[in-house]
Order: C-alpha cells, then sequence, then structure tokens
C-alpha cells in the first residue's frame, strides 16, 4: 500500500493505487494480506491493547524546553535508519504526508507541536512559540510570540519576519503540495487566486508582526484549533534571508537539532548536530543521538529479515515506516525472542463504506444493511484480527474526545445480525432492494466485494458489484451524481480534531468533495457550525463526539470500514522507539540508544 | 484438401514412403490416399499425440460440463463456504484442515481468505481460460491469415507498409502496453458512471491478446504465400485467367492450412498463458468470474502459508499446456513427416 | 555492412518515434489526472493548474511530446524543477527525480537478472542439444526432449515461486532473492540472484535444446557433412565445423529475442522475485500515471527488442557468408 511516502491523495485511497498487491509499493500502510496460519496463535485482545490516545492542549509551562526523556534515554551515538523511500521535498512547505514530515521533526520547527507526555498521551504545546497560541477576537485573531534563544543552523536569530514569510510563501506559484488551511482562512478557498506571494514585494496585509517576537494572524472566520494547524509541517518555517524558492527543497537550512551533512537522492543521508539548536527552548525533540545514518531503497521483507536477524550495526537500527512484511507477519508474532522489539499501532485515518444518501433514502435500508454488514468475514479476507481492528465509530479512536459506542454491534455481531437486518428489512419502503456497490478494482477490493456480496444476499439485498478503475475510482465516487449506492471512502484527518474531519465528511455536497455520503441536513449544518464556533476545544472535543453517535443513530450515513493496524520491528539497542498514534509512524523524538 | 498438394521435392518423396508403407501394411493393392487421410493415418500412429489430444478432449468436455460436474459434486465456485460455516477457516482466515483444507468436501481444498471451494473454480476456470484463448486464437488467425495473404501475394507498397506495421507491433513492449492501457479501451465503451460489464473486460482482453498476436503469423504466412506464389500452379492459374480471388481461395489458400492449422493450435495454449500471465499481473477477469490467472495471483500472495493453492492451478495449467503444446507437435509431424523429433 | 547498419538503424529509429508517439498519445486516453495526484490532498483549483504547468501538462499535447522529445537530444527546462541536461527523459512525476537517474539505478537488475541467465541457459541449452542430436533416440535424447518440453510450458511465476517456497522457506538452501551490486560483492551479487537465474534458465533452456537438437539432425544428414565423413573427417570436426555452425543462425535469432525480452523488462519475473529492476519500475509508472517514466520504459524495452533485431541480421552475416546484407 502506497500511503505512506506518496501524496496525500494516496491516503484517500488506501489500496488504490497497488496493482500487484503486496509485492509492489512496499508495504508501508499496514494492510498486508496473508498472516498466520495455524491455529496455534492466540486471539489477542487488541481492543484493549490499542488504548486510543489523549491530546489535549499544553500550557506556557508545557511548552518550555526540554522534552520529557524517554526511561532511561542515553545520550550519544549513530541511529541507523532504513526504509524504502526518500523523502519527496525537504521544503517544509510541500510536505504533507506523514513520513516526510516525521522527519522534518529532525530539521525544521513551527509554532506549534505535539509534546510526548507519556506513552498515549500528547499535548500541542508552543515550539517556537511560547505558548499553544492565544485567540481573540471570538477566535479569528491568533497571536503567537516567539521564545527567546531559538535560531536558524546559521546562528541567526528566528524572527516573526520568518514566520510572516514562510505563510506568505505558500502563495508562490511552487508550493503546490502543502496543506491549505491557514491560506484558505487568511484569503478564500481558491487560495493562489487572491494573493501571489511574496516574491514580487507584496505582502500578506492579515499577517502582522508588529515586533520580532510576536506574530498575528488574522483570520476571516473563528478558527479554535489554528494551533493545530501550525503544527502541520507544512507551516514549519522557512529563513526569509536564505529561501531559495525551488531550489529550497534541495537545500533546506535547518531549524531543528540536526542539519543535513550529506544526502545522497535515493540512497542515503547523513544528519549531524546542528549547533545552534538549544534543547532548552525545544519541549519536543530529544535530539538523543548525536548522528542519524539513514539509508533508502529496502523492501520491507530487506527491512524485516534485517531487523529479524539483529546481527551487528543493525541492532542499532529501526525503520521510521516500513512495516512487518505480510510473509513475516506470523513469524514475528509468534516468536517470544521479537517480543520487546515489535510495535503495533491502529491506523488514525477514517476509512468508511459510504451510503449515497440520494438514492438510499430508506433509513431502515441503511440500518438493515449495517446490521447485517460482513465485519468479520471482511476482516478474515484481508488477512485476520493481526491485521486490522473493528472500528465502531465515524471518528477514529486516535481523535480527541472519541467516544466509543457499538450501535450496529459491529463488535458484538462481528458476523453480522442477519435475524435484526431481517426484521429492519420487512418493515422498510423495499424488502429487496438493489444495492449498487462500486469499488476500486484492486485484487483485495474485489475479494472483499465477494464476501459483502454473499452476505447481503442473506438478509436479501441484492448487491450489483461495480468494479471501477483505480485511477479514476475516486474521482468517480466523488462525484454528486454517481450513480452508485454505496461505495469505500477514506478521510485522513490533519490534525487529531474532529473539526478536520466532520466539517469536511459532512461538509458541502459538491463534485470532488469529501461529503461522500451527500449528507445534507440542516440539524447536523447547525450543530457542525455551533462547534467550530466554540473557543474552549475541549468543550468542541465532547459536542463532536456526541455528534458522532447522533448522527449514526438518526442518519446512519455510513458503515465504519476496519482499522489498519502497523506491525514494526527495531533494533535491539534502540530505545524508546513507539510508534506515534497521531503519525503512524515511528517518531524520532524519543529515539536512543541504548548501551550494548 | 481437394486441390493438389504442390509438396517440394523431398515432402514428396517422404509422403511417397509413407504412402507406401501404409499400403504394405494394410496387404492391399495401392490405394489412393488424400493428403489429408495420409495425415490422420501417420497422426494416429503417434501415440503421444493422441494421449495428448485426449487430455485435450478432457479439458474441453470438463470446461462444457462444468455445471453438471458442480451440481454432481454439490458445490459452485461462488459461494463462500469458509465464510459462512465455522471451523473451515481459522481467525487469519486460512484453512483448518492441512494441505488447504483438503477433506472429502472439498477435494482440492478452500481458498484461502474467502473460503471457496478450489476444485468448482478450477473447473470453471478452465472456462474461462479456454473461451477467452479459444476467441482470441479464431481472431488472430483470421486477421493474421488475411493480412499475410494479401500482403504476401500483391505485394508491393502494401506489403512494404504493412511489413513496417508488423516490425513496430513486434517491438512493442506488449506486457507493459496492455497493463497500461486496458483501462482506455473500458473508458472508451463505459460511461464512468455505469458498471464495466464482464462481457468488456473479456473483449478488452481478447482485442489486445489479439492485437499483439497477429503480426508474427501474418509475417509467416506472407512468407509461405511468397513462395507460393511463385510456382507453376499459380503461374498456370494467372495465365488462364482466373481471378485474384480464386487464386487466393482455390490456389493458395489450401496449401496454407497446414501451418494454418499447426500455428493456432500452438497459439491456443500461448494464449492461456498470456491471459493467465495478465491476471497474475492484475489486469485479467474481475471477480467473481473463476479465473486461473487470478488464483496464481493470490496463490502467490499466499504460498509461504498454504502453498496448496498455487499448486492446484499450477500443475493443471502445466498440464494444459504441455498436452496442447504436444499435439501441435504431433500436428506438425503428421503433417510434415520430415522433421522427426 | 555499413550501408546496412545505417539503413536499418534509420529504420530502429522511425519505429521507436512510432511506439514513443502512440504510447504519448495513448496515455492522455487514460483516465487519471497526474496533476492531481501531485496537488496536495485538498487542491484548490488553482493550485491544479499550477500543478497541470509545473509538470508541463499545460501544453497542447502535441507540443508536449515535441518537448519531451527534443529534451533527450538538448536537454529541456522546467518551470519550477530547472534546467534537465541531455539525455533528458524528463522529470518523474511522482518524485520529480529525472528519469535518466532512475533507469541507471534500475538498469543493473535487470541487466544481472538477464545476463546471469544468459549464460546458463546458452550453454546448458545448446550443450544438451548438440547431445541430444549426437544420440538421437537414446535416453539422454528422451530425457533432454522431455525437460525442455516441462521448461517450455511452464510459468515463471509459478515454478519462480515454488523454488522460492521450497529453497528458502523449506529447506533454507539459500536466502530470499535479492539484489546486491556487483561492484559492491560479486559473491552476494551471484547468490542473491541464484534462484531467478535458474528459473529463467529452466524455462529458456527448453528453445535452445529443441532448437539445436533439430538442427543439428538437419545438419548431420545434410550431403556437405556425408561427404565429409567419407572423406575420413573425424567426427569432432565434423560437428564442430559444419553441424554446430548450422545451428548457430537459429540460436542467435532465439538469443537476440530473449535477450530483448529480458532486458526490455522481465515485468513477471522481476514481480515474482520481488527485484526492482526496469520491469518494476515500468508497472509503478503505470499505476503512477509517471508519463515521463512510463516513456522512458517503453522506449527503452522497444529499443532493446529493435537493436537486437539488427545485431542478429548483421550475426547472420559474419556466420554465413552466404547471406548478403542489403
Amino acid at each position: 500500500m502506497s500511503t505512506r511516502t506518496r501524496s496525500v491523495l494516496a491516503v484517500l485511497a488506501i489500496g488504490a493505487l497497488t496493482l500487484a498487491t503486496a509485492c509492489s509499493k512496499g508495504n508501508a500502510g499496514g494492510t498486508t494480506a496473508g498472516g498466520s496460519p495455524g491455529a496455534s496463535a492466540s486471539p489477542t485482545n487488541l481492543t484493549a491493547l490499542f488504548a486510543p490516545p489523549k491530546i489535549t492542549i499544553g500550557t506556557a509551562d508545557d511548552s518550555k524546553g526540554p522534552a520529557i526523556p524517554p526511561e532511561g534515554v542515553v545520550k550519544g551515538g549513530t541511529v541507523n535508519m532504513i526504509d524504502r523511500d526518500d523523502y519527496p521535498h525537504l521544503d517544509p512547505g510541500r510536505v504533507y504526508d506523514n513520513v516526510t514530515a516525521n522527519f522534518h521533526l529532525m530539521i525544521s520547527r513551527g509554532l506549534t507541536g505535539y509534546k510526548r507526555v507519556a506513552t498515549g498521551e500528547y499535548k500541542v504545546v508552543g515550539d517556537l512559540a511560547t505558548d499553544a497560541g492565544t485567540v481573540s477576537d471570538g477566535g479569528k485573531t491568533w497571536t503567537f510570540t516567539l521564545k527567546d534563544g531559538v535560531k536558524w543552523q546559521t546562528g541567526e536569530p528566528i524572527t516573526s519576519a520568518d514566520v510572516k514569510w514562510t505563510i506568505e510563501r505558500l502563495f508562490a506559484d511552487f508550493p503546490i503540495e502543502g496543506p491549505p488551511y491557514i491560506q484558505q482562512w487568511l484569503t478564500e478557498e481558491d487560495f493562489k487566486k487572491a494573493y501571489k506571494g511574496p516574491y514580487d514585494g507584496k505582502e500578506l496585509s492579515n499577517i502582522e508582526t508588529p515586533d520580532d517576537k510576536t506574530v498575528v494572524f488574522k483570520f476571516n472566520e473563528p478558527h479554535a484549533d489554528a494551533n493545530y494547524a501550525f503544527a502541520m509541517t507544512g507551516y514549519d518555517i522557512v529563513p526569509k534571508a536564505h529561501d531559495t524558492k525551488e531550489k529550497y527543497d534541495k537545500d533546506p537550512v535547518s531549524s531543528g537539532p540536526y542539519i543535513i551533512a550529506k544526502h545522497v537522492l535515493d540512497k542515503s543521508m547523513d544528519l549531524e548536530r546542528n549547533p545552534n539548536w538549544d534543547p532548552a527552548t525545544d519541549p519536543i525533540r530529544g535530539a538523543y543521538p548525536d548522528k542519524w545514518h539513514l539509508e533508502f531503497g529496502y523492501q520491507s521483507l530487506a527491512v524485516t529479515d534485517r531487523l529479524i536477524a539483529d546481527a551487528g550495526d543493525d541492532k542499532k537500527t529501526f525503520s521510521f515506516y516500513t512495516n512487518v512484511a505480510a510473509e513475516r507477519t506470523q513469524q514475528v508474532l509468534q516468536d517470544p525472542a521479537l517480543k520487546d522489539r515489535i510495535l503495533r499501532q491502529p491506523s488514525p485515518y477514517g476509512d468508511y463504506y459510504y451510503f449515497n444518501l440520494d438514492r438510499v433514502k430508506d433509513i431502515k435500508i441503511r440500518q438493515a444493511i449495517a446490521y447485517a454488514w460482513p465485519t468479520k468475514q471482511i476482516q478474515t479476507v484481508n488477512g485476520g484480527p493481526d491485521t486490522s481492528v473493528i472500528n465502531t465509530t465515524i471518528l477514529n479512536p486516535s481523535v480527541s474526545g472519541w467516544q466509543d459506542y457499538d450501535i450496529f454491534g459491529f463488535k458484538a455481531h462481528p458476523e453480522g445480525d442477519i435475524a435484526k437486518a431481517k426484521a429492519l428489512l420487512a418493515q422498510s419502503s423495499n424488502p429487496k432492494p438493489t444495492i449498487v456497490y462500486g469499488y476500486n478494482n484492486t485484487p483485495t477490493q474485489q475479494r472483499e466485494t465477494v464476501a459483502i456480496k454473499n452476505q447481503m444476499a442473506k438478509i436479501g439485498v441484492n448487491i450489483v458489484a461495480k468494479p471501477m478503475d483505480t485511477k479514476t475510482w475516486y474521482d468517480q465516487t466523488s462525484k454528486v451524481d454517481n450513480g452508485l449506492d454505496m461505495y469505500w471512502g477514506g478521510w485522513g484527518a490533519d490534525w487529531p480534531t474532529a473539526a478536520t474531519v466532520f466539517p469536511v465528511i459532512f461538509g458541502p455536497v459538491r463534485d470532488g468533495g469529501y461529503n461522500q455520503s451527500h449528507l445534507n441536513d440542516p440539524a447536523v449544518t447547525a450543530e457542525i457550525k455551533r462547534i467550530m464556533g466554540l473557543s474552549d476545544a475541549n468543550e468542541a472535543n465532547q459536542a463532536w463526539a456526541a455528534l458522532d453517535k447522533k448522527i449514526m443513530e438518526t442518519i446512519t450515513p455510513l458503515v465504519p470500514a476496519l482499522n489498519n493496524l502497523a506491525l514494526q520491528l527495531h533494533g535491539s539497542l534502540i530505545g524508546g522507539a513507539e510508534n506515534d498514534p497521531i503519525s503512524w509512524v515511528i517518531s524520532p523524538n524519543t529515539i536512543f540508544l541504548k548501551n550494548s | 484438401m481437394t486441390s493438389p498438394l504442390q509438396a517440394t521435392t523431398s515432402e514428396h518423396t517422404s509422403d511417397a514412403v509413407d504412402a507406401a508403407i501404409a499400403v504394405s501394411g494394410a496387404g492391399q493393392a495401392p490405394v489412393g490416399r488424400s493428403p489429408g487421410q495420409l495425415m490422420w493415418r501417420r497422426f494416429r500412429r503417434d501415440k503421444t499425440g493422441v494421449i495428448s489430444a485426449i487430455i485435450v478432449l478432457f479439458f474441453i468436455l470438463v470446461a462444457l460440463a462444468a455445471p453438471l460436474i458442480s451440481a454432481v459434486y454439490g458445490k459452485d465456485p461462488y459461494t463462500t463456504y469458509g465464510l459462512d460455516n465455522p471451523g473451515l477457516l481459522n481467525q487469519y482466515g486460512f484453512p483448518i484442515l492441512p494441505n488447504g483444507g483438503i477433506s472429502s468436501d472439498f477435494w482440492f481444498g478452500i481458498e484461502p481468505g474467502l473460503g471457496r471451494d478450489v476444485f468448482t473454480q478450477l473447473v470453471y476456470g478452465i472456462r474461462t481460460s479456454l473461451l477467452l484463448a479459444l476467441a482470441a486464437t479464431v481472431a488472430t488467425t483470421v486477421i493474421g491469415v488475411v493480412i499475410g495473404i494479401v500482403i504476401g501475394y500483391t505485394g508491393g507498397r502494401i506489403d512494404y507498409f504493412t511489413g513496417r506495421a508488423i516490425d513496430i507491433l513486434l517491438s512493442f513492449p506488449s506486457t507493459l502496453f496492455i497493463i497500461a492501457f486496458m483501462p482506455v479501451l473500458e473508458n472508451k465503451f463505459v460511461a464512468p458512471d455505469a458498471e464495466t460489464p464482464t462481457w468488456l473486460r473479456a473483449f478488452a482482453l481478447i482485442f489486445f491478446l489479439t492485437f499483439f498476436g497477429w503480426p508474427s503469423l501474418a509475417r509467416l504466412l506472407r512468407g509461405n504465400v511468397l513462395s507460393l506464389r511463385e510456382r507453376e500452379f499459380v503461374e498456370a492459374a494467372k495465365v488462364t485467367g482466373a481471378s485474384p480471388g480464386r487464386i487466393v481461395f482455390k490456389e493458395l489458400l489450401p496449401n496454407l492450412w497446414t501451418p494454418i492449422l499447426i500455428q493456432s493450435t500452438l497459439l491456443l495454449p500461448a494464449l492461456v498463458a498470456a491471459e493467465a500471465a495478465l491476471s497474475y499481473l492484475g489486469v485479467g477477469m474481475i471477480e467473481p468470474v473463476p479465473d486461473w490467472g487470478r488464483m496464481f495471483q493470490r496463490g502467490t500472495e499466499v504460498y509461504v502459508d498454504d502453498i496448496t493453492y498455487l499448486i492446484f492451478p499450477g500443475v493443471a495449467l502445466l498440464i494444459f499446456i504441455i498436452a496442447f503444446n504436444l499435439l501441435g507437435d504431433s500436428i506438425r509431424d503428421a503433417f510434415d513427416p520430415k522433421i522427426r523429433r | 555492412m555499413l550501408r546496412f547498419l545505417t539503413r536499418r538503424s534509420i529504420g530502429a529509429l522511425f519505429t521507436l518515434l512510432i511506439i514513443a508517439v502512440v504510447t504519448f498519445f495513448m496515455f492522455f486516453a487514460v483516465p487519471g489526472d497526474p496533476a492531481r495526484l501531485s496537488c496536495g490532498k485538498v487542491c484548490p483549483p488553482e493550485s491544479l493548474v499550477l500543478a497541470r504547468h509545473n509538470l508541463g501538462l499545460d501544453h497542447p499535447i502535441f507540443v508536449q511530446f515535441v518537448q519531451w522529445l527534443a529534451g533527450i537530444f538538448v536537454g529541456r527546462d522546467y518551470p519550477t524543477l530547472g534546467h534537465c541536461p541531455a539525455p533528458c527523459l524528463g522529470y518523474s512525476f511522482v518524485n520529480k527525480e529525472p528519469v535518466f537517474a532512475a533507469i541507471v539505478d534500475r538498469l543493473p537488475v535487470t541487466i544481472s537478472l538477464t545476463i546471469g541467465s544468459a549464460i546458463i541457459f546458452l550453454v546448458f541449452g545448446v550443450g544438451t542439444g548438440v547431445i541430444a542430436g549426437l544420440r538421437q533416440g537414446k535416453p539422454l535424447d528422451k530425457i533432454a526432449s522431455v525437460s525442455s518440453l516441462i521448461g517450455a510450458s511452464v510459468q515463471i511465476y509459478f515454478i519462480g515461486t515454488l523454488a522460492v517456497y521450497f529453497l528458502v522457506f523449506q529447506w533454507h538452501v539459500v536466502e530470499r532473492p535479492r539484489y546486491v551490486p556487483f561492484t559492491e560483492n560479486p559473491l552476494e551479487w551471484a547468490y542473491g540472484l541464484l534462484i531467478p537465474w535458474i528459473v529463467l534458465a529452466v524455462i529458456f533452456t527448453a528453445n535452445y535444446t529443441r532448437m539445436t537438437r533439430s538442427t543439428m539432425v538437419e545438419q548431420l544428414s545434410e550431403d556437405f557433412v556425408r561427404t565429409a565423413r567419407a572423406k575420413g573427417m573425424s567426427n569432432r570436426t565434423v560437428v564442430l565445423r559444419f553441424a554446430l555452425r548450422g545451428t548457430l543462425i537459429p540460436i542467435v535469432t532465439i538469443f537476440g529475442i530473449d535477450l530483448a525480452t529480458l532486458i526490455g523488462g522481465a515485468i513477471i519475473t522481476e514481480t515474482t522475485f520481488s527485484l526492482q529492476g526496469i520491469g518494476r519500475l515500468s508497472i509503478a509508472a503505470v499505476v503512477d500515471s509517471d508519463l515521463p517514466m512510463l516513456m522512458a520504459t517503453v522506449v527503452l524495452a522497444a529499443a532493446a527488442i529493435v537493436v537486437f533485431n539488427v545485431i542478429v541480421d548483421a550475426l547472420y552475416a559474419v556466420i554465413d557468408p552466404r547471406v548478403r546484407l542489403t
């Protein structure tokens, strides 16, 4: 699966871009078919294992460095990292995908960021800023103050002018790959039309820099979680004095704990300490190793085999995103010697089987299908409970404020509640409905569709399965008039609050948009608007969770899909390795080398 | 074959020798035998040829009788037995019984993941493979023969330009081309929001296989026609004022049946293999149509845990192709006894 | 000879040009928008326009083709990526790296695969063919023809996977196929590619055995061989000087075709053994709608075929003086 290193668009189409499944583009996404045979492996209660992360807003105190060290931390040494792909962009303004963003933690900083407080517990804190931002004007104005002692690798101080420049340059013609939020909030949806960037001398008037340390953003509307948006790598800063436009992508200036000492494209990269980075200013990055040696071009099997063998220098080796290869899943899970070196983490994305509400109008039919949904069968087809966990809610459990519920018994009756479904269908407008199910024509999806079709036949629902070409699959399902009744769709939240989920997946209905169920309910829209206007983030999160359940209960616009599980290994001398529940990769922040 | 077979000298002699043997074997006075009869006699004496013909016939029969076999056996290739009945697949989707879940109920085991019956999938898979390959073989042969004869006979510019076109087609990296442009064909025939029907995918496969298959056959026949064109009997026909149509159909074509038959017998297994390869790469028939190539694709995914699921289609395809290749060889030998293998 | 080579080279270039044109124009008939893929998750219309511009997709297709073609000879300039020196095959749509570098990076894998297996199947195929031809009807001959028949009928993804299953997973005889550059460690290089070589050899050998055998049989019954024998030439001389020589032409022909097929992208082989050569690169290009990469791999595969055709024809004249090159 090519979710990790390609543009984030690929996240929307997990599995969409694979032709020959497992062996093609690596197994970064963790949907590894195959798995374990035999009855030897005991089923583990994975649900209990994966408590959702807690993410809250930190205080100014939380924003002070240094970072909270992991247990038994040791400083120094050279850590090796092996992965399949080099990073497509070194210019932070062009970064949107989780893997590249994860790498950028080492060389660039932003106004805010995620501080790990304990396992599974995170706080949004000020990174370059002294705190996570001050809101005024009902959420429209955000003010940040830069810390003292934050410097570029050149030794020059980081100023508010740099921050302003960073945002303004995103309007220029070349950075098209990054996130659009801040730009849109400052101007309009098609923001590149509104302003052409700072290179011809024009400034953006609603970013104000009253002094060298203060920067003020004035948005058109309230945005209670702008501090989450600023934590995205796409808004990490770029020096005004050293911005080389397109060429910056090859030769960036570091603001983080390391600088790139050597980079052989697609082969390797060596990082050394940035003498001008002061741990006392950084609450997020531990930066314990002295040096990093990154190597690229390793397929998941090669990575897995090296890490299993754990020989020589490979003891000091890990991989940011490479998952255990499908062929080794069974071996890795059943080998007690590897137990301490395994990392598992469910995906933070939301994947759904959407109903097209324009066509499947009877809620009883939708709910009957939900009750009968073959969750367990689909899980089996995809490799069993070792590769995915069952989801019952619209929001991913990693989203702040998430609350559990299981209205349709996806966990209680994972094989589908046929009796209940039949009873509901009998009361519906059409006891023998035909459902046109569009799916992405990949081998895995083909098999999944067979399971769905057979199951639905049992309750008298006739599934007309439409294989759709991988490349156009998203374009076709995201059309308003798509002629389909049900289809798979995914959405990866850009930061872990529902504010980048509900307003999108239940937002405006338009061609190419992400409201794929076409839910257009005035009550829901009003509630979304109300919550967006809340300035208290915790209150908002609670309200989102309540809305999640209410939508599922009263509208049932979708059936939640399985949540893929990452399975990673690391060398025996690597300490502090954790799969970050927000970015779904191993963060460099806590990595250290144990004493051998 | 009604027209005189203008064989080369050596062929002629060996034909005569063969005829003599046939005669002496029968212990009767020499009787005239048509080349077709001679060929049939020679073929019948070739044990390998007869056995492979029986195997090929068996495959064809199985394909034809698939629904009957399925009914007697009591299972079909579509039901997901493993998902519907607990106790067949473990939680990881693999058969609980050893050897891919082979049992008295499931003779060839069950498919990992979906838990369908492997035996009926194989049986119905023959249908898919044979039907696609047969259609592509017929199309390739017809197009190859027509173009080969036309350019061979007319010569000149048509020959030159078609020859260059054939050169170019033969230089295309065809597998890659098919994978890349399969969607184009479907895109042209199906509205973006309409279903891609099974027949269209089948047609697309047949189309592409034919598109890259005909040039070599055409080239081969062109060569044959070129040498025939200079022969006395064609010259004679021309002199007597026969129309080009008559010359092509009455004089040339009868002499080309041998290479055509041999080539198309060898073409069929090659196309079965090509279709399986495309399926293996993910551009074959779509679920739930049973398809050998797709079984390979799944088989190579799960082989570490369930090798049985790979072995059945693998061995079946191997037998099928060997039998067809042997049959092709035997037909060739029967037609052209000079080349003994 | 020179005239022949010039003429054929021009013809080959023309063939490649046509293939390039067809592929290029067909690409735009494929549904899917590479610009959308290179734009972010939420891609406002203006950004999409810019993405299209940055990829050079905002010109008419014909102009794009001319730009692509010209780039090969004189290099080309990109709106945001700067100058790409000749021979410029363009920048990959996906990672914005020069396609030329990617090809150079992957080609050694495919070439190693080709050379290793070619040596095995050529030596082994011709060897068994000669022996079988000399001992017609003997057990060895029969074994050779049966095994060559199976070899010719078997599928690489089937026996390749079986070989990996048994040799790697069951018997632990060798490691899983992988590629180590020859320059790094020749032993590891050979060791890592051993299974693919053997599997390819098993499949390809069959052809050579059959071809060598049947030509040998034919040659040995030719008048000039009989004459030579009658004149008292030793069997060895006869075989080496006459019979074997006659087998060269058909062998050179199929060897040329096989080499071209292998270099031009052993898609199935590389997929079966998870080797990252040109074949996998080309599949990735298709999946990613990466036009410059697709063009490069298609043209490379076609060039392999065309070039080997010319070489084979030229070799005919070298082998057999009767052949006149025109």
